[in-house]
């Protein structure tokens, strides 16, 4: 009674088990999440796979006759399998598996007499796979393809009890070649877990009239290794600034210092994010933002870095790697690591390009600011004055090199071939400076005081060295030149930020010790000789470059 | 490198020119004052006086200077006239077209940026403070200008076309807002039709025909005016 009332329970359980409103909730579930799982993110699987094969072409089914005590049930099929696959090549799978699917046949006569007959087939069978999704498509569900073949082994056993207690037992096997193709899907989970369905005709002995011939349906999992696909790959990381000078950090914030060259392989489109940062010296990971690079085609994508001020702490040379993440997504989602050498300099180094030595200007450091302040108090030049600037200019000169400032060339420092700028209230507490720390000094005054300036820089072909001085806007137009110098080779006729002519006077600052008078006729004498005799200013060596 | 070499070339010769150029006064009529570097003050001239290129020489009223240039050629500065000595060097062809080439990058706006995202500079900047304009010196002269265009203009006749040429542009750089009905601009194109440049020269004497206003009446300008005219005439039918 007991095993009856078993069998009506299975009875029950075999007719709910194709309900297909169930089966589509589950795919549509998975479908809309949020996950990608586009193409099998690893190279390599193991799965285990539960499986119905009609091996014989027989109606599964399980009858109970009361009247005459007879049972039977005839299970048709079922079995399991180990795959295991491979890529070949970007959609491209090798594929495997060895299973096992049974058949199984018991009838029973009045308790006394019982036949079973089982048949196992035994597929060991090789093939290839290829995932169907090549465009991007934003789904966890993979469907594939897939044909191969192999061994097919059928072993029959027949045991046959009677009711006087004789057991006899045959076994047959045969052994056939054959072939199978089919299709299937992958329901992507993880990047290391799937499940996956799957349904595939075997053509045991290469025929479809072999009564072992039929489909098979399964359904498992499998576990996934192995390198992720490649969808993308470096052509070239290429660093335009190898050398970081601290000073201009603001300058690296807004221009690229290295661009990687990206080629999409993934035959669809891929959007890569590039993160890049030097640790110890950025403020954390910059990020290019998501960049599309179109199916087959290389992009360059610009390298930023985010400096802030921490970088003016920077004390000595040494050298830094820029750490590169590139982040390409499609479906799955790919990241490599690069890495790229610079050099990041002291904070005082300056690469000897002029428009540079404008961002150790520093007017709105507070010390200068206040400084200026208090000089101009000192002895205050009359408002009203059209050459108070001039006046202003002159002042504070003078002042500076009464408080002793004064001229030093920079220190040799072993296998450091910077130049050296001090910023201005360095070069305030040290008292001493070169050309270019004394310009960027005068400069960071003036400018706090609202006065134009300007660097003079002199590279002549004939000195090894180059020289930097200054001049500055005093606001005087060419026609009333003469308040200022009645001889118009002490100062430069040119515009000024609001497009006015105006006089601007040059300064030597190297001569602090000298006194105005004297700095303004040997930068004044300079400038002729250099710029306008020697035409240094038409033959590009001697440049003006606005500070501001 | 080559590029390098040949500046240092160039330099090297530009600078020996400079150095080497010595000019002395060999006659003098009349009220004939130089300034010497930077000074301020004008002494009298003297014959035999050795000029450096740094030094500028004046030309009274009805007054003249010979001068001996280091190539022991001559060079005559006649009445009213302010000269550089730095003005008689030799300027090659070469040299006046880098300087023409600076000034025009100079007025060069810089190009828009090319960046997505553009953040625009600030408008306008407050805190100026009201000047009181000063009452116009006297030691300004209006006609020194012209004193300089005289010595532009001795240039000229001496056939120092490029020294010319350079003079009259510093001349308008430094007066900015003077008004002379197209004179420095009609003596541009005179020494630029000199040197055979007919583009650059068609090109100062529409300037100063455009400076010459048609309320102009006074025989000089009308016959400025034909001058220009006819010059364009030439140039045109001669391209």
């Amino acid at each position: 009674m007991q095993l009856k009332a078993n069998m009506k329970k299975s009875q029950n359980c075999i007719n709910n088990r194709y309900n297909p409103g169930v089966f589509i909730i589950v795919l549509l579930f998975l479908h809309t999440t949020s996950m990608y799982g586009q193409g099998m993110t690893r190279s390599t699987g193991l799965g285990i796979r539960g499986g119905f094969w009609k091996i014989n072409d027989q109606t599964m089914n399980i009858r109970v006759d009361a009247t005459d005590n007879t049972s039977s049930i005839n299970v048709e099929g079922t079995g399991a399998s180990l795959t295991f696959f491979s890529r070949l090549y970007e959609n491209w799978f090798m594929e495997s598996s060895l299973g096992s699917v049974a058949k199984v046949q018991v009838v029973e006569k009045e308790q006394y007499e019982e036949n079973v007959h089982v048949s196992v087939m035994i597929p060991l069978v090789f093939g290839v796979r290829y995932d169907l999704l090549t465009s991007r498509l934003e789904s966890r569900i993979q469907p594939f393809v897939c044909a191969g073949t192999g061994t097919y082994w059928l072993v029959d056993t027949a045991v046959e009890n009677d009711n006087i207690q004789n057991t006899n037992v045959s076994t047959q096997s045969d052994f056939d070649f054959g072939m199978y193709s089919g299709a299937g899907a992958h329901v992507i989970l993880s990047s290391w877990f799937a499940l996956n369905f799957i349904s595939r005709y075997h053509f045991v002995d290469f025929s479809t009239t072999n009564p072992n011939s039929g489909f098979e349906f399964g359904f498992g999992f499998c576990f996934m290794w192995g390198k992720k696909r490649e969808i993308f790959n470096v052509k070239m990381v290429k660093v335009i600034v190898e050398d970081i000078y601290p000073a201009y950090y603001r300058f690296y914030n807004m221009y690229p210092l290295a661009y990687v060259t990206i080629q999409n392989t993934a035959g669809y489109s891929i959007e890569v994010n590039l993160h890049s940062w030097i640790d110890g010296y950025t403020d954390g990971v910059r990020q290019s933002g998501f960049i599309e690079i179109p199916k087959g085609e290389s992009k360059d994508i610009p390298v930023y870095l985010l400096f802030g001020p921490e970088l003016l702490k920077t004390e000595n040379r040494e050298p830094a790697v820029i750490d590169l993440e590139i982040e390409a997504r499609a479906g799955t989602t790919l990241r490599k690591s690069y890495s790229a050498q610079v050099v990041v300099h002291s904070k005082n180094a300056w690469n000897g390009e002029i428009d540079k030595l404008t961002v150790f200007v520093t007017p709105d450091d507070q010390a200068i600011h206040l400084l200026s302040r208090s000089m101009l108090k000192s002895d205050s030049v009359s408002v009203n004055r059209a050459d108070r600037k001039f006046q202003e200019a002159r002042l504070i000169f003078n002042t500076l090199g009464k408080r002793g400032i004064r001229y030093q060339s920079d220190p040799n420092i072993p296998f450091d071939r910077d130049d050296r700028v001090q910023f201005a209230p360095k070069t305030l507490s040290l008292g001493t400076g070169d050309c270019d720390d004394l310009v960027v000094l005068y400069a960071s005054l003036l400018e706090s005081i609202g006065i134009s300036t300007a660097f003079i820089d002199v590279r002549d072909p004939e000195i090894s060295q180059g020289h930097v001085y200054l001049i500055f806007d005093s606001s005087v137009v060419p026609e009333q030149g003469s308040i200022i110098s009645s001889n118009e080779k002490r100062y430069l006729v040119r515009k000024n930020r609001e497009g006015v002519s105006t006089l601007w006077i040059p300064v030597e600052t190297t001569l602090i010790q000298a006194g105005f008078e004297t700095a303004w006729k040997a930068a004044a004498t300079q400038y002729m000789e250099e710029g306008v005799i020697r035409q240094g200013l038409d033959e590009g060596w001697v440049k003006i470059i606005n500070v501001k | 490198m080559i590029r390098h070499i040949n500046q240092f070339c160039i330099a090297l010769m530009i600078s020996a020119q400079v150095t080497s150029s010595a000019v002395r006064i060999r006659q003098i009529q009349g009220d004939i004052r130089i300034r010497r570097g930077l000074e301020e003050d004008w002494i009298s001239a003297g014959i035999g006086m050795n000029l450096k290129p740094m030094d500028t020489i004046f030309s009274g009223e009805a007054s003249k200077v010979v001068l001996e240039l280091d190539d022991q050629s001559i060079f005559t500065l006649g009445s009213n006239a302010v000269l550089d000595v730095s003005d008689l060097r030799r300027i090659t062809e070469r040299q006046l077209f880098l300087y023409l080439m600076s000034k025009k990058v100079e007025t060069l706006d810089v190009p828009e940026s090319t960046e997505k995202i553009h953040i625009t500079n600030v408008s306008v900047v407050r805190g100026t403070k009201k000047e009181i304009k000063p009452i116009d010196d006297s030691s300004i002269k209006k006609s020194d200008w012209s004193l300089e265009a005289n010595g532009a203009r001795a240039l000229l006749a001496a056939e120092y076309y490029t020294n010319a040429i350079m003079k009259f542009y510093k001349i308008l750089e430094r007066y900015p807002s003077l008004v002379d009905h197209g004179e420095i601009h009609f003596h541009l194109g005179q020494a630029f039709e000199a040197l055979k440049k007919p583009g650059r020269a068609c090109d100062a004497y529409r300037t100063a025909l455009k400076q010459i206003e048609d309320s102009d009446t006074s025989q000089k300008l009308i016959n400025r005016k034909k001058k220009i005219q006819a010059a364009l005439d030439r140039l045109m039918s001669d391209s």
